[in-house]
């Protein structure tokens, strides 16, 4: 399994093909056809510069009214953990409704038939401005969603324990401005800038409302001369927004799966954002339909469009549903170049993003002159659906990056540390879990190309009926009770797709949950043991099962043996549990805060006390054996005596006590006895004297030695015990002598160390001069078998007690 | 693995399902047995289907149409047919209006056609018979029946460039469609001169243009502007919802008001010339005028036989012009419309 599947390989490869036919090729030659064209035609092109100041005005606006409102529905998105999985669709839900539709039920409102259109219009004063308005208001009211999206984000990956600190400090108002926009910063410009590069390029609705922009102008040049070349030279300045904007999107994606939001983080929002919510749903897609609905008084439309233009849907649905999988395809050909080729995603995310900001005519152009340029001809139903597939691959694309949250990153490292090759991981953990984003954005690019127009009006061929194209005509021929039909079948198409996509997902999530679960566990914790020889192991014991009654554990993960044999085990309940070395259960410990996360390290010093890593509130806890606590010392912060989120805590034969931490301090810190800072070594990184995640410490006081393990790289570093480095033990690797993610320490009676690899699933001897002398166990669910062992500690008769996480016991071994 | 295969097969079964449907419903392309037709038509699309779909019941003949839409009214087209001089894919060029029809004539992308049915054409027709017109639109003036009593509505072009209307008058653009013939009509008539300064005093009456002439008229109906230059065919779109606009026909000095027939044309070098002529006759027959006039667009008809039938379509007083001096003047006219309106 270490290396990707052939299915794997071709789907990625199949993918990044399909990009570059589509994408790369047809830009270059695009952007190149102003060389090969002969120059002409600059005075149909010259009004273009003339309107780049009031569009980009214009998209400006949109942008920063869209940003505005989309903020209180961001925040509620990226605060909501537990409702994010119905909020998300939601807030997406009014970009399904076209925006040349949206102006249309919004301008119904101003016909003179209606009473409010009547009294307007008899009012010059008021109809014009009102006239403007409708349709940059439309545009404000379809891109506060995508806003919303990205300003979600923003909020998901923001600084909690900063906004939490200044929620005590600041009221409201100050807290916003010096807290909250700060650190919302970048999420809101790439709002910004996606809802500005995406309005400069509009046709459909300014063109319908008689706003000349860059983007209308961009389509009616190509009309007026048929000529790329003419095409190209116009609309070189609008590549510029889109690549920055594109750049800056690919960057913030990265980002998008670091800190998925948490109820904690704000369980009730206020009533009042989900007023705003709700009102903005409404304008964006209540009312709108509300109008076309009340607007229709004639059946005889629908009997028409069943009679003579239902093939016009269908071929329209056709080319979409073709688009959708080649968008999908693309997509994921982006995400496998990040896996399979690093050096080449950024370009490739940037190009998809690009091309979903350029106007869909520049798209359209762009194929037609490459499809020209190969003498394939252009007069065929699959070329919209390539047209369709560029511009809407990016918003596939981007929910696939979105629906990357924390816990895949998390499958991913396990996966990885039992030896799954990226492509393995992606094919066997997360595409089961992927399936509802994959369908979710090949049904949003199914929905979103059954309406497109700029580029559907130069791709489509003679003889092929669409639906689109038919209700813009219909549109400006006035033909409301045909177009309002249209609409609310077009509506109705979205409501049935949407019902297929959800039974989908339901009956897929039925039939492969529970199996997908067991199979994703299995692979991970099994798939590897064919290919390691694991050690001989003794296995005297296992103590503990699954669950949280007394001498049961949720996923434990650190482990110290107190003076008379008894084990402290600590687990993710927060509970420290004491047990007998039979298995009985003594007695409990519980850390007094729990919410922001559990202990990894539990240490006994030489007066029999129990130290506590408290990691997730960044101190160390100390407890009398019988569960008092006696005192704490650090705090959050990089200076020095504070931590970040300390790991493990070891003493010196003299009382002083090290600490080690990872989270952006990643070093040991020294305190004396009474927890005064005496100080630290170490840095964050991979170099000689650098540090990353430090995990555990071990002391051997006969040697003088600090051992200390470098976990994520992979190598135990050897200290004196004034914190100067002597050198390391293990490298990378799954072979003995080498580490994956060494997790614990424990010294062996004899001076050997005792090293728990959380990675390669087993446990490994070293000699003090750094020479492997075993390993045992392998990744498995059996007994002498491992999951995601945490921590051991080992007694004098050599006996191992393993912190087996993932299978929630306690392995003892004789070694 | 399992799931992979078993999320797979449900997104197939989506998919066949959707082609499933596609494929039923697209009845025509698998039917590539039959013979078939390819159509670039300028025309509405909406008054155009029905006539399509009557020639196919008529003659088996399959069409395989291309529209346009207003954002490229005409010109996208005839573009199109430029680019495809060396390889044609069209076999009928059926155009809402007539001027660029001549255009593509005179660069010699039309075949002749003399057959007995056109021997004694009763509309406008190119010499070598490389085009016929039919169904006539002429140019009006459409105004708001709420803020301008008819008394006071404008009644010709000259009105127009009174400053009464200044800030008040919404026209298409005229690199499109009707309104790019309509403006080359004033310079093959009044001469350029005075061409121009009708154009120079619209645009100190500040006229705002717009995408189309349909548009112009829903500014109209919407209070936007009082009034508006556009074809008939709009009118009675915005008549037929119930909006309070009416028309006066756009005179030119007294002369009479320009009226635009749609044209159809075969292809030269079409790939089916057989059925192409029978789409061109059947265009030309009496039975699709009566259709035009009876659509929403009420087409003028030019044969004589349906004048009295559709007497209230009638243009009073069509002016008197060469439709090969206008569209001679069609470059130039735009070109300067352009930069005088921008």
């Amino acid at each position: 399994m270490r290396s990707a599947s052939l299915p794997t390989v071709l789907t990625a490869a199949a993918g990044l093909a399909v990009w570059a036919v589509l994408i790369p090729l047809p830009l270059v030659v695009l952007y190149l056809a102003p060389v090969g064209d002969p120059a002409g035609h600059e005075s149909l092109s010259s009004e273009i510069p003339r309107l780049a100041l009031h569009s980009v005005l214009l998209a400006a606006g949109v942008a920063v009214s869209a940003v505005v409102l989309g903020y209180v529905p961001g925040q509620l998105l990226g605060s909501t953990a537990g409702r994010r999985k119905w909020l998300l669709p939601l807030i997406l839900m009014p970009l399904l409704l076209p925006r040349y539709v949206l102006y249309y039920a919004w301008s119904l409102l101003l016909m003179p038939t209606s009473t409010l259109g009547a009294y307007i219009s008899s009012r010059p004063a008021l109809a014009r401005p009102a006239g403007a308005a409708t349709s940059t208001m439309v545009m404000v009211l379809w891109y506060w969603p995508l806003a919303a999206l990205l300003i979600g984000q923003g909020w998901a990956s923001m600084d909690r324990q900063a906004r939490n600190a200044a929620k005590l400090e600041a009221g409201s108002v100050r807290r916003f401005f010096r807290i909250t926009l700060p650190l919302l910063t970048r999420p809101m410009a790439m709002a910004f800038g996606v809802c500005f590069a995406m309005s400069l390029s509009e046709f459909g609705a300014f063109h319908l409302a008689g706003v000349k922009t860059v983007g209308t102008e961009l389509a009616m040049l190509y009309q007026l001369t048929g000529s790329p070349g003419a095409v190209a030279r116009a609309a070189w300045p609008m590549a510029i927004p889109a690549v920055l904007v594109g750049f800056g999107l690919w960057r913030r994606s990265k980002d998008w799966s670091v800190n998925p939001p948490t109820d904690a983080d704000d369980a009730r929002p206020r009533f009042s954002r989900w007023a705003v919510l709700a009102g903005l749903m409404g304008l964006s897609l209540l009312i709108p339909l509300a109008l076309l609905i009340v607007n229709l008084s004639d059946l005889e439309p629908l009997r028409v469009f069943i009679k003579l233009h239902r093939d016009g849907l269908a071929w329209s649905l056709l080319t979409a549903s073709v688009a959708g999988v080649l968008a999908v395809m693309i997509a994921g050909g982006a995400l496998a170049a990040g896996r399979f080729a690093r050096w080449a995603s950024p370009f490739v995310h940037v190009s998809i993003f690009l091309a979903m900001f350029l106007p869909g005519s520049l798209t359209a152009v762009a194929l037609t002159k490459t499809m020209g340029l190969f003498g394939i001809s252009a007069d065929a139903w699959y070329v919209i659906s390539a047209g369709l597939a560029v511009r809407f691959a990016g918003l596939a694309l981007i929910l696939f990056r979105l629906a990357a949250d924390s816990r895949q990153r998390h499958l991913t490292e396990m996966a990885s540390v039992d030896g799954a090759s990226p492509a393995s991981a992606w094919l066997h953990v997360h595409l089961p879990r992927t399936w509802p984003t994959v369908l979710g954005a090949f049904g949003l690019v199914v929905m979103l190309g059954l309406t497109e127009l700029p580029a559907t009006m130069i791709l489509l061929p003679a003889g092929l009926p669409n639906f689109a194209q038919r209700l813009l005509n219909q549109m400006h021929y006035a033909r409301d009770q045909h177009v309002i039909t249209s609409c609310l079948i077009l509506i109705a198409v979205y409501l049935i797709l949407t019902v297929l996509l959800a039974a989908m997902f339901r009956t897929m999530r039925a039939r492969t949950g529970a199996v997908g679960l067991l199979c994703a566990a299995m692979f991970l914790a099994g798939c590897d043991s064919s290919s390691d020889s694991p050690g001989e192991v003794d296995v005297v014991d296992a103590i503990g099962r699954t669950g949280r009654g007394p001498g049961e554990f949720i996923y434990p993960r650190a482990i110290d043996l107190a003076d008379d044999g008894s084990l402290f085990v600590a687990d993710k309940t927060g509970r420290i549990q004491r047990i007998s070395q039979s298995g009985k259960f003594l007695g409990i410990i519980q850390m007094p805060l729990t919410e922001a996360g559990k202990p990894t390290g539990i240490s006994v010093c030489p007066e029999g006390n129990l130290y506590v890593a408290d990691t997730h509130y960044h101190r160390v806890v100390v407890f009398s054996p019988a569960g008092k606590m006696l005192r704490q010392f650090g705090r959050f912060g990089e200076d020095a005596g504070c931590f970040i989120y300390p790991t493990d805590v070891a003493f010196a034969p003299d009382g002083r006590i090290f600490v080690s931490e990872y989270g952006g301090n990643d070093r040991v810190s020294i305190f004396s006895r009474a927890g005064e800072f005496l100080g630290s070594f170490g840095s964050p990184g991979s170099g000689r004297g650098q540090l990353s995640r430090p995990s555990a410490l071990c002391v051997d006081a006969e040697r003088g030695r600090l051992y200390v393990a470098d976990a994520c790289n992979h190598r135990i570093a050897i200290y004196n015990l004034d914190g100067e480095l002597t050198g390391y033990i293990g490298s990378t690797g799954s072979e003995p002598g080498r580490l994956r993610y060494p997790y614990d320490l424990a010294l062996m009676s004899d001076g050997n160390l005792l090293v728990c690899e959380y990675g390669n699933n087993r446990l490994q001897v070293f000699s003090p001069d750094g020479r492997s002398l075993g390993t045992f166990g392998s990744a498995g669910r059996q007994l002498g078998q491992l999951a995601y062992p945490w921590a051991v500690a080992v007694d004098g008769k050599k006996r191992a007690y393993v912190v087996d996480a993932g299978n929630n016991r306690v392995q003892v071994w004789q070694l | 693995m399992i799931k992979s295969v078993t999320a797979g097969s449900v997104l197939a079964c989506l998919l066949i399902a959707l082609f499933s449907f596609a494929g039923l419903s697209c009845k025509s392309r698998s039917e590539q047995t039959r013979r078939q037709v390819v159509l670039y038509c300028s025309a509405d699309q909406a008054v155009a289907e029905p006539i399509i779909a009557e020639f196919e019941k008529q003659t088996g003949v399959k069409v395989l149409a291309r529209y346009d839409t207003e954002a490229g009214k005409t010109v996208g087209l005839t573009q199109l047919l430029r680019a495809q001089k060396a390889s044609p894919s069209a076999d009928v060029f059926w155009s809402s209006e007539v001027f660029h029809t001549i255009r593509l004539a005179r660069e010699g992308l039309l075949a002749s056609y003399h057959g007995d049915d056109v021997r004694d054409w009763p509309g406008p027709a190119d010499s070598q018979g490389r085009w016929y017109g039919f169904a006539l639109r002429a140019r009006v003036i459409g105004y708001s029946t709420k803020r301008v009593p008819a008394s006071e509505a404008p009644e010709s072009l000259e009105a127009l460039l009174e400053s009464k209307w200044k800030g008040r008058i919404v026209m298409a653009d005229p690199r499109f469609g009707t309104t790019g013939g309509d403006v080359a009509s004033w310079f093959a008539h009044y001469g350029g001169d005075r061409a121009e300064v009708i154009l120079k005093t619209l645009k100190a009456n500040e006229v705002r243009i717009v995408a189309g002439n349909s548009t112009a008229v829903r500014w109209v109906a919407t209070g936007q502007a009082d009034v508006c230059i556009t074809d008939t065919d709009d009118v009675y779109a915005a008549q037929r919802n119930g909006w309070p606009v009416a028309m006066n026909y756009l005179d030119q000095d007294g002369d009479g008001v320009l009226t635009i027939p749609n044209t159809v044309a075969i292809i030269k070098g079409s790939p089916h010339p057989e059925e192409a002529q029978e789409l061109l006759k059947f265009l030309l027959s009496e039975k699709v005028e009566r259709m035009l006039a009876r659509s929403d667009s009420h087409n003028t008809p030019i044969h004589a036989s349906l004048a009295a039938e559709f007497k209230q379509y009638a243009i009073p007083k069509p002016l008197e012009i060469d439709y090969e001096k206008v569209a001679d003047e069609l470059p130039n006219a735009i070109r300067q419309a352009g930069e005088i309106l921008r």
